[in-house]
C-alpha cells in the first residue's frame, strides 16, 4: 500500500493519517519487518486466494 | 440519526468510486493474473463478481465470460463501473446494487463467482459466503482474494536456536 495514495483514497483526514504514521513508528522490529513499513507508512499487506467448487 | 453499517460503507467508498477504478493496486497484480486463468479454463456462461468495487474483476472475466454481473453495494461504485465498462467497449457487464448479504438472484443462477477485495467490509461475513454457495450453481467455481492476517511467525528462541511454535503460547 502506497501510503499517500492510500490515504488520499480512503479520505484519511490529516489528524488520522498522523495516528497511523505514530502507530507505525511505535511498531516492534518484527512487526516492521512483517509489513515491510517504509519510511513514508507505505507497507505491505498479507494476501490470500481461495479457489473452491460449489458443494 | 442512526449511521447504519451499510450507510457507513456507502459514504466511504461511494464518493471515492473513481479512485477504485483508478487505482493501479487494485488494477493490477498477481492475484488478478492466477484469476484470469481460473477464469478462461472455468470459460463460464454467467460470472458474478461480488463486491466489484472499482470493477477490475469484471472487466477481467468480460473477455472470457458470456456475461457478467458486478454486484456492490455501493449505487456511485456501481455507476462508475457501468462508466467504465461501456468507455471500454465491456457490453456483457451488467451492474446491480445489492448487499452481499441479501442477492437479489435465483438460487444457482450463475457458473462462476470471483470476490476480491470485498468480504472484509461485510456486515454478516458467513451471510455472505451462504448467499455466493446459494446464487452459484453446484460444482461451480468460487474464487476469493483478500488481505488476511496469517497470524504470529513462529519464533525463533534466542537461546535454544529451536523453533517455538505460536500456538505454544497463551491466547489472550
Amino acid at each position: 500500500m502506497d501510503f499517500p495514495t492510500w490515504t488520499a483514497r480512503m479520505g484519511t483526514s490529516e489528524q488520522n493519517a498522523r495516528a497511523i504514521r505514530t502507530l507505525q513508528a511505535a511498531a516492534s522490529a518484527e512487526v516492521e519487518a512483517h509489513f515491510a513499513i517504509e519510511d513514508d507508512g507505505s507497507f505491505m499487506l498479507d494476501v490470500l486466494m481461495i479457489e473452491a467448487r460449489n458443494r | 440519526m442512526v449511521r447504519t453499517h451499510e450507510k457507513a460503507v456507502e459514504a466511504q467508498f461511494g464518493s471515492r468510486a473513481k479512485a477504485y477504478v483508478d487505482s493501479t493496486v487494485h488494477s493490477q497484480g498477481a492475484d488478478l493474473d492466477a484469476l484470469d486463468s481460473i477464469v478462461r479454463n472455468s470459460a463460464p456462461t454467467r460470472a458474478l463478481d461480488l463486491g466489484t468495487g472499482g470493477g477490475h474483476v469484471s472487466y477481467l472475466m468480460a473477455r472470457q465470460a458470456k456475461g457478467v454481473v458486478a454486484v456492490d453495494l455501493s449505487n456511485e461504485m456501481i455507476a462508475a463501473v457501468a462508466r467504465t465498462a461501456s468507455e471500454r467497449g465491456l457490453g456483457n457487464i451488467e451492474t446491480v446494487a445489492a448487499p452481499a448479504e441479501n442477492l437479489p438472484f435465483e438460487d444457482g443462477s450463475f457458473d462462476f463467482l470471483a470476490c476480491r477485495y470485498s468480504a472484509h467490509h461485510w456486515r454478516d461475513f458467513d451471510g455472505g459466503l451462504r448467499e455466493a454457495s446459494r446464487v452459484l450453481k453446484r460444482g461451480s467455481t468460487a474464487v476469493f482474494i483478500d488481505a488476511y492476517s496469517p497470524g504470529a511467525r513462529p519464533i525463533r528462541h534466542a537461546s535454544s536456536g529451536r523453533r517455538i511454535a505460536p500456538g505454544h503460547f497463551a491466547r489472550p
